[in-house]
């Protein structure tokens, strides 16, 4: 008996011990992926890919301007439409003054989404939208750079899912990162963070 | 031989037995199936809700609606109130229509910034005196190749086949592009449904 109370007296001893090494074990595996808290420095990079809008947009065209970025795929039907349109909404809001904000939506379905299918996808949508798909390896690479998680999850039909980061960059006009939008962010919230964005110099 | 550290243990059984009290009280993730008190069942049914209403058998479906779709997709989703307002729980098992090769019910969830879709591996269940909501960001209808795109306006119709209540077929009706909600409905601005 009081062996037992024992036992369980340094089992409640060892708990929080556990539950800092499955604290620190979390953030390290989470951490390899890029995909929990990211140094605000280390977003972004260059990138060249093919373009919704014709050609290939690269990095290099950017430069200067300050853009938003985000990531995910036209066979998705909730999350993906549903932040394109808000992002076109915004951007219709900010009217001339955000003329040079451009919105680029990167494929990270590159299989499935072709230049054209992004054209069409876009058509729906503000103009200053622009759909960049690659081959795999691009988009691995530019998702390594704005550390965006993305992962096909197989259906039973042999479809697929894909798995994304559904976070929306604000870079400025150096290319670097100067914040970020939700899907869901308030109208309001959005425009005025869109705002701060044009005003940096 | 003494745990080095008493009072840390101690906070820590109390903070875990607090999260964990925590956890059993909250109400289940926005989409899964809750128990509806009365007055709840009475205030959807008395909702203007900007869509038909159905019912058939216990249930009692409202606001069926659907975004239109961009141009070429290959997908659409499809949300609706279900409320059964009987004593026996229900399972949405099969869903049909003319404009998609398939249609199921996924749930779309967060964690962190991720975004995952998934189909259900069970039928929904619609518990007795319970609310399902399949809205944006929760449970939706995943229409999956679809034959033709939706536009603004539009009624979309679908089969759905119930376990206890049936087989009924409904109108979705097809909002804007960029809408949070059924049309017509009282919507919070900005806000989700």
């Amino acid at each position: 008996m009081l062996r037992n109370i024992r036992i369980a007296l340094w089992a409640a001893c060892a708990l929080p011990l556990l539950a800092l090494l499955a604290v620190a074990v979390l953030e390290l595996t989470q951490g390899s992926n890029g995909v929990s808290a990211y140094p605000a420095s280390g977003i972004g990079g260059p990138f060249k890919l093919a373009s919704s809008s014709g050609g290939e947009l690269s990095s290099e065209e950017l430069k200067g301007k300050p853009f938003l970025v985000f990531f995910g795929y036209t066979h998705c039907p909730d999350i993906c439409p549903e932040t394109v349109s808000d992002v076109s909404t915004w951007l219709d809001a900010l009217g001339p003054e955000g003329k040079d904000v451009k919105a680029l939506f990167i494929s990270i379905d590159p299989e499935r989404d072709s230049v054209a299918s992004m054209k069409d996808y876009l058509s729906s949508f503000s103009d200053r939208i622009v759909g960049l798909t690659g081959t795999p390896d691009e988009i691995a690479q530019v998702a390594r750079e704005y550390r965006v998680y993305y992962a096909k999850h197989p259906t039973k039909d042999g479809d697929y899912t894909m798995d994304h980061s559904a976070v929306i960059y604000l870079m400025d006009r150096s290319g670097k990162l100067a914040g970020t939008l939700t899907y869901d962010e308030k109208k309001e919230a959005a425009i005025a963070k869109l705002k701060r964005l044009l005003a940096t110099a | 031989m003494k745990c080095p550290y008493p009072r840390i243990v101690g906070a820590f059984l109390k903070a875990l037995a607090m999260s964990l009290a925590l956890v059993a009280t909250r109400t289940p993730s926005a989409a899964e199936t809750t128990s509806a008190p009365q007055s709840r069942i009475e205030k959807i049914a008395m909702t203007p809700s900007g869509g038909a209403e159905y019912s058939i058998g216990n249930l009692h479906i409202t606001a069926p609606w659907m975004r239109a779709t961009p141009k070429g997709a290959s997908v659409a989703s499809g949300y609706m109130t279900i409320t059964n307002m009987g004593s026996e729980r229900d399972r949405l098992l099969s869903i049909e229509s003319d404009i998609a090769t398939t249609v199921e019910v996924h749930e779309m969830s967060q964690s962190g910034e991720i975004m995952k879709m998934r189909p259900l591996e069970k039928p929904l269940e619609i518990a007795p005196g319970g609310v399902v909501e399949l809205k944006p960001s929760g449970y939706h209808l995943m229409f999956s190749h679809l034959k033709q795109g939706v536009n603004e306006g539009d009624k979309v119709r679908i089969t759905m086949v119930f376990e206890k209540a049936g087989k009924i077929e409904i109108e979705l009706a097809a909002s804007g592009i960029a809408a949070k909600g059924p049309s017509g409905a009282p919507m919070m601005q900005d806000g989700k449904m």
